[in-house]
């Protein structure tokens, strides 16, 4: 686990505890590699303002707990948080009321295959009742961000996988939410959009963005997070000078 | 923002089943027909009765021991009451004369006293006569001091009365019965679209959305459904009898007030029933 900390930010945006990861994954076929140990030991936080990826646990493994991290099933009391939220003692309403909060990849999430990418990267916004001009603005900062372009007007269902795959996580990105749960990001994706995403992400590290990011090979995304810290650190650095 | 996202919901749900709701549409307009025919029906048979009842009258009798100044003076009193259309006081002599138109022949003559009773002959206004008012009528008449009798038809309006609350009952059941119907054919109407969305709503659901934000574009669906079924149904009422009229029977249309409160009852009806489906189908996973 690589946790990309900005500054001395005490506060925790997410705690999987140890114990709960180690029944989880006591049969899983990641469970034997150091990495993975060292996770169920320790558990997982990610502390606020921080770009934190997990990269020993397989794809299986990231799906099962994403459910927990969304609330759709119910983890026990104490063992997984959320901005705040004990998932194993929160109520229907506060579930919903996180899920508002947070932009998730992965967990069972997908496009609605009757709206175009406009209207599904609209959704968030519209749930969490923002008005329509601040919703449009939105809309193209992200189109913008993620060289979304001509897309915006495509219906889901015209989408290849790549441009699923993009709209998925221009739509977890939409709202701005307080904490970004990715599930293996650059899955599928081609060279052009990693490096559109991984850009991305970068300028989000500097901002003090909260994200969490799952990948299953210490490969690709791992040296990318890399960067990521090693930009995140020149920024620091940068703060110190001029402080 | 919400507002537009709910209509464009219920446009797409409209495109996806066009077939499924247009035939809704078929049935809670005819459903409604049958309603408002049941309506006009029923106004027709309270006029049929209001006619029936306004025809009965009651005679109060009274002994020769009062004054002709005290029969007048109750008639008068009678005149006075609520409810009174007439009243024809006969006296000795216009009782014989009625006898005898009665039965043909001058059974008293040759008598030199009449004994036939003064009475009074009351006759009611529209609407006004019931069982209890005929009733209450009696036992203030038989108070009076000098009055021998008070007759009228008790047996034949117990039967009518009976028959008529026996009718408007049951014409409320079906009426009822129709509503409960169209209620029902709205909530299967959205029971069939929300599960045919059950991908759509977990989505939602997992986006946070909540269940106002979800219900809202089906129970708009269920209340423009009903509310345009039941304005066809009127249209539907009145091109009818604008076109045949049937002989004999008074034409007990409502009025357009009553008419516009059947289609806002009407709408209240399918947002129930579009709840109902919603609430029910939605289910409750996390």
């Amino acid at each position: 686990m690589q946790a990309l900390e900005t500054d001395s930010e005490t506060q925790v945006a997410v705690e999987i505890s140890g114990e709960f990861l180690s029944d989880m994954y006591s049969g899983d076929e990641s469970a034997g590699t150091d990495e993975s140990k060292a996770v169920r030991q320790d558990g997982i936080s990610v502390a606020s303002g921080a770009l934190t990826t997990v990269n020993s646990l397989s794809s299986r493994a990231v799906a099962g707990l994403l459910r927990y991290l969304t609330g759709q099933r119910r983890p026990p009391v104490g063992a997984v948080s959320v901005l705040g939220f004990d998932l194993g003692d929160i109520s229907k309403r506060e579930i919903l009321r996180l899920r508002r909060r947070i932009g998730i990849v992965g967990g069972g999430y997908d496009l609605i295959a009757e709206l175009n990418v406009s209207q599904n990267l609209a959704l968030p916004c519209m749930i969490r009742r923002l008005g329509k001009r601040q919703t449009q603005m939105r809309i193209e900062r992200i189109s913008e961000a993620l060289q979304l372009g001509d897309l915006l007007a495509e219906p889901v269902a015209h989408l290849g996988a790549i441009e699923r795959r993009v709209t998925l996580i221009a739509r977890a990105l939409t709202h701005d939410p307080e904490l970004m749960i990715l599930e293996a990001p650059l899955s599928g994706l081609d060279a052009n959009w990693s490096g559109v995403i991984v850009e991305h992400f970068k300028r989000l590290a500097v901002t003090g963005s909260t994200a969490l990011l799952f990948h299953e090979y210490t490969g690709a995304f791992s040296k990318k997070s890399q960067s990521m810290k090693s930009q995140d650190k020149n920024s620091q650095d940068k703060k110190s000078q001029d402080n | 923002m919400s507002g537009g996202y709910f209509l464009q919901e219920f446009g797409r749900n409209l495109r996806r089943s066009p077939l499924a709701h247009l035939g809704s549409l078929f049935i809670s307009t005819l459903l409604f027909v049958l309603f408002n025919m049941v309506w006009i029906g029923s106004h027709a048979i309270e006029n049929f009765y209001d006619d029936l009842f306004s025809e009965l009258t009651m005679e109060v009798f009274f002994d020769d021991a009062i004054s002709d100044a005290d029969f007048t003076a109750h008639a008068q009193e009678i005149q006075s009451l609520e409810g009174i259309a007439k009243v024809v006081a006969l006296d000795k002599d216009k009782a014989r004369a009625r006898l005898m138109t009665k039965l043909g022949s001058d059974f008293l003559a040759g008598d030199t006293v009449n004994p036939l009773p003064r009475s009074i002959q009351v006759h009611f206004e529209r609407g006004s006569p019931s069982q209890e008012y005929f009733t209450s009528l009696n036992q203030r008449f038989e108070k009076w001091p000098g009055v021998l009798q008070v007759s009228y038809n008790r047996q034949w309006l117990k039967a009518a009365t009976e028959n008529r609350q026996r009718t408007s009952y049951i014409l409320r059941f079906v009426m009822l019965g129709i509503f409960a119907g169209v209620s029902l054919n709205a909530a299967l109407l959205v029971g069939l679209v929300v599960r045919a969305k059950t991908g759509h709503f977990k989505q939602m659901r997992l986006l946070g959305a909540g269940s106002w934000f979800l219900g809202m574009p089906f129970v708009v669906e269920g209340v423009t459904l009903t509310a345009l079924s039941a304005a066809l149904s009127w249209g539907a009422i009145i091109f009818a009898q604008s076109k045949w009229h049937l002989a004999h029977v008074e034409s007990a249309l409502p009025t357009y007030e009553e008419m516009g409160l059947m289609i806002l009852v009407a709408t209240a009806v399918g947002f129930f029933g579009a709840l109902f489906a919603v609430s029910g189908s939605r289910g409750t996973s996390r």
